[in-house]
């Protein structure tokens, strides 16, 4: 296994011959990927809902205006979010959708780039692992809302990129910047959103499992700064936390509206939480249910069943239990306290599991979970390159190596139609997006902003990129792809 | 080991089209819509009909063909006939907002008795609302009141 994914405390043995070259290769393949999905953002305009009216305010209050009114907001506490949104809403210079876009595609290539970093690449069998492990990573339900969401700038998608910053920079070569870096990136993840929390559980989890990328003085310093976090958020800033009225929510077979979910839960609201944490819990291992709704067993019993939902279930069931039989494989490891960079991947994931799911207390949505999904996608990676390991172990024409092949073979399928599948969405999502534009038209009056002319300007700007763009939409694509490519 | 990858290096290659294709100018696996203004609004294809409209400066008003498999047989048909037909309330209120009129009260009244009769209430409403504003539903083919 040592020669497959990179398994020894050391962060930087290239020393393999070829070993640099297969390293390098996997950092191509993932780019292409995050490329080929950036060409299809591209083409799609900037969503309406959650995007006008944001712009609309940092437009009207400015960067200062608006990172100090978040700081006075209840509920949540995202100056970051804002700040990020007024700095590049004023280097856009009205070339909106040129710069939300491109800061959609840098995020993606990022996460590519971080997410391969993890893997440590060194033999041909490990490079054969990394386009099962990209497929699952931006083929998963979870890492979906973070591609197909048309927002200038995808909140979630920066939480994941922070989030395998933290784990690179803990799982490293141990030096003093990278306890800045940390301190650092928490403070910016924390104030961005809520989920941006997991950075500290990555530290820690990484922290715990013996790497010490961030030594012990950094994992105390990020530490007191979430402690920090806590006590000016419930203390002096009282931005407190959501209640149950905030959103919609799923549960059980639908989604339920604020005033419905006040008059089931109302009186013991932690049934309700305690429900969210499960269902993001049980998403990420079998996706299902999605956002809280059992989507699969609806469709299951009243025999609406679509080859999709089984593709869904069956491929993301599937790396679970790849996971699963990996973590069995070094059960000697574990036992002997022993952590390889798998093992403290696979530790991390669990930690990262079961935060982010704890984070998403207050409603359920798959792509709150991106994080857990990603640290899923690498511990399923390694699972992957483990099992190549094994095939590459054993002598060709055995039953065994067949049966294996076959079913990573069962698996590769199930996800590269979901990678493919997100790429049609994208379609959609383009097309549905455009759509929303043109039907409410060039109108200031939704947002009330007749009398402002530069916001007036910056609608009719966007209604125009959007009128300009072409989208096809996936009506002249081959007939029945909806039956087979997952919609969210 | 590679036969067990084989799916994801197909769909690896499209990547790898679409990347090369976007960095030489080309729209691959992003088909040119190439449809008239009623396919579109047959589609409800929002977007296309506003694009044909603002930047083509094709004609909302006058009939144009529907290729086969859309709304079935390839026929030629009004955008607002189109939208009529699938129901879309939207579609034909981006239509008007862009100019489709209906000034001929014969066609008017045929489209509204269309629309009444396939019970798009929201559709009747807005065409109602059109050229002089009265209600042809009285005398549509059979009694239309909702």
């Amino acid at each position: 296994m040592n020669a497959t994914l990179e398994q020894s405390d050391s962060a930087t043995t290239l020393a393999a011959p070829g070993a640099r070259w297969w390293h390098r290769a996997a950092y191509g393949y993932a780019v292409i990927v995050a490329l080929g999905l950036a060409y299809f953002i591209s083409k799609s305009p900037l969503q309406v809902n959650d995007c006008v009216d944001n712009l609309l305010e940092v437009q009207r209050q400015g960067f200062r205006g608006t990172v100090v009114s978040q700081f006075l907001s209840h509920a949540f506490l995202r100056p970051f979010l804002w700040a990020q949104l007024a700095i590049s809403f004023d280097l856009a210079n009205g070339r909106y959708h040129e710069m939300y876009k491109a800061i959609h595609a840098v995020q993606l290539v990022a996460t590519a780039l971080l997410f391969i970093n993890l893997l440590r690449v060194r033999s041909l069998a490990g490079l054969l692992a990394v386009p099962f492990g990209v497929a699952v990573l931006f083929g998963a339900h979870t890492f979906t809302g973070t591609i197909v969401e048309g927002f200038p700038i995808n909140t979630f998608l920066t939480i994941v990129v922070c989030c395998l910053m933290a784990a690179n920079l803990s799982l490293g070569r141990p030096a003093w910047w990278r306890d800045v870096a940390a301190a650092v990136l928490f403070v910016f993840a924390a104030f961005t959103v809520e989920s941006g929390l997991l950075v500290w559980v990555i530290v820690g989890a990484a922290w715990l499992t013996g790497a010490r990328g961030v030594s012990t003085r950094g994992v105390i310093a990020t530490t007191t700064l979430l402690v920090g976090y806590f006590v000016l958020r419930f203390g002096p800033l009282h931005v407190g936390m959501p209640a149950l009225i905030e959103r919609s929510s799923g549960f059980g077979f639908r989604v339920l509206d604020p005033p419905e979910l006040i008059a089931l839960f109302g009186a013991r609201p932690w049934l309700f939480y305690a429900y969210n944490v499960a269902c993001q819990l049980l998403t990420v291992l079998f996706a299902e249910p999605k956002g809280g709704v059992f989507v699969f067993v609806r469709r299951l019993t009243s025999g609406e069943l679509l080859p999709r939902d089984v593709m869904a279930v069956a491929s993301t069931t599937g790396a679970t239990l790849l996971i699963a039989w990996y973590v069995w494989t070094r059960r000697g490891e574990w036992r002997r306290g022993v952590f390889g960079h798998g093992e403290r991947l696979a530790i991390v994931f669990l930690a990262v599991w079961i935060a982010n799911a704890v984070l998403s207390y207050a409603y359920t949505k798959d792509v709150i979970a991106s994080p857990a999904g990603v640290f899923h996608a690498l511990a399923a990676t390694m699972a992957f390159a483990h099992a190549l390991a094994r095939i590459e172990r054993m002598p060709s024409f055995r039953p065994s190596v067949a049966g294996l092949t076959l079913v990573l073979m069962l698996l590769s399928t199930g996800w590269a139609v979901k990678l493919v599948g997100v790429h049609y969405h994208l379609h959609d999502t383009a097309y549905l997006n455009r759509n929303d534009w043109m039907e409410m038209g060039p109108t200031t009056t939704r947002w009330q902003v007749p009398e402002d002319p530069r916001g007036a300007a910056m609608i009719r700007e966007l209604y125009e990129q959007a009128v300009r763009m072409r989208v096809p939409g996936t009506y002249f694509y081959p007939g029945q792809g909806w039956r087979y490519f997952e919609s969210w | 080991m590679l036969m067990a990858i084989v799916p994801l290096l197909v769909a690896f290659f499209g990547s790898v089209w679409a990347v090369v294709g976007w960095a030489g100018g080309a729209s691959p696996f992003w088909p040119d819509p190439m449809m008239s203004i009623s396919e579109a609004a047959a589609l409800g294809n929002a977007g296309e009909v506003v694009r044909l409209i603002e930047i083509e400066r094709q004609d909302p008003n006058r009939a144009w063909p529907v290729r086969e498999g859309i709304l079935g047989a390839a026929r030629t048909l009004t955008p607002l006939e189109a939208a009529v037909s699938i129901r879309r309330a939207q579609m034909v209120q981006v239509l008007i907002r862009e100019g489709a009129t209906l000034t001929d009260a014969p066609a008017r009244a045929a489209l509204i008795c269309r629309a009444a009769d396939s019970g798009a209430s929201d559709v009747v409403e807005l065409l109602l609302k059109t050229a002089d504003g009265s209600d042809p539903r009285a005398n549509c083919p059979r009694a239309h009141t909702d």
